[in-house]
């Protein structure tokens, strides 16, 4: 699945492990979100939409 | 404003810089434990088996023991930690992160605990000529206590704690940790018939439950090493 994690993410001038700490979970995780590698659980979806205050079909798209 | 957060003194590491140093310390900590720990046990079993205990065997005992212990320090001394700016950046789930990171070297330090008293009890109290490794079932003896208390350690080893493990990782390591696990069901599953059928066809010696118990750690680190590599 696509996202704009990484654009969201470098908007902010966090760093992989910066974002990974704020989400309460592992840099690799991050990583594997951003490249498209790992899809998250829903929960940590939410998490994502509350810190960059949007709605989850904003950072995350299947039609991409 | 006052800045209270220390200067940084230190260069800062590169995370894979980190991460050599990490290894470094592991491999190297965990050679020294092993070659201590032999060394007590064997000096250990010396003494017992010439019945005479001294106070200056004693003591010899106590400085390894002191020695093990000056790895652990040196270990936990010189582990690569974020700096004070980044142990102080963020909020709740930076602290949470550390929390659980904290909470995780405590169950590997446990786990190793527990695999170095199993170690220690069944080479020390060992009553036979038995062979883990061998198959040699008859030859092995324990003191019956000792073989319940053993077996409950390993079931906290082997089950517990990977188990409760799973609620400290995230989404993405369960992910990889699944993919291991189930590698490892999957080989033994398959494995076990298979080798039975080899065997039965003069291909391979008989199955053996080492060997068994080998095919699943193998596989569920090769299915480990395979998640990491395509997630």
């Amino acid at each position: 699945m696509k996202n704009r994690l990484k654009v969201l993410r470098a908007e902010r001038d966090w760093s992989q492990a910066e974002l990974a700490g704020r989400l309460d979970v592992s840099r690799q995780a991050v990583n594997a979100i951003e490249t498209g590698k790992h899809d998250p659980s829903l929960p940590l979806a939410f998490r994502i939409a509350r810190l960059f205050d949007m709605r989850i079909e904003e950072i995350f798209d299947d039609e991409l | 404003m006052t800045n209270f957060d220390p200067p940084r003194t230190k260069t800062e590491m590169s995370e894979g810089a980190v991460m050599l140093v990490r290894f470094a310390i592991v491999i190297g900590g965990v050679i020294a434990l092993i070659f201590l720990g032999a060394m007590a046990v064997g000096f250990l079993s010396a003494v017992t088996d010439g019945g005479n205990t001294r106070t200056k065997d004693i003591a010899i005992i106590g400085g390894i023991l002191l020695a093990m212990a000056g790895v652990i320090y040196a270990a936990w001394r010189f582990w690569p930690r974020p700096t004070s700016g980044e142990a102080l950046s963020g909020g709740p789930g930076e602290a949470r992160t550390r929390q659980r990171n904290r909470t995780q070297m405590l169950y590997i330090g446990l786990a190793a605990a527990i695999g170095g008293i199993i170690g220690f009890a069944t080479g020390f109290f060992d009553q036979g000529d038995g062979n883990l490794f061998g198959g040699d079932w008859e030859d092995l003896k324990l003191p019956p206590l000792l073989a319940l208390v053993l077996a409950a350690l390993l079931v906290g080893a082997f089950m517990v704690l990977p188990l409760y493990g799973f609620r400290m990782i995230d989404d993405y390591k369960r992910e990889q940790n699944f993919i291991a696990f189930t590698g490892g069901c999957v080989s033994v599953l398959a494995g076990f018939p298979v080798w039975a059928v080899l065997h039965a066809g003069g291909f391979v010696p008989p199955p053996h439950a080492f060997g068994i118990f080998a095919i699943a750690y193998v596989s569920m680190f090769a299915s480990f090493i395979y998640a990491r590599w395509r997630l």
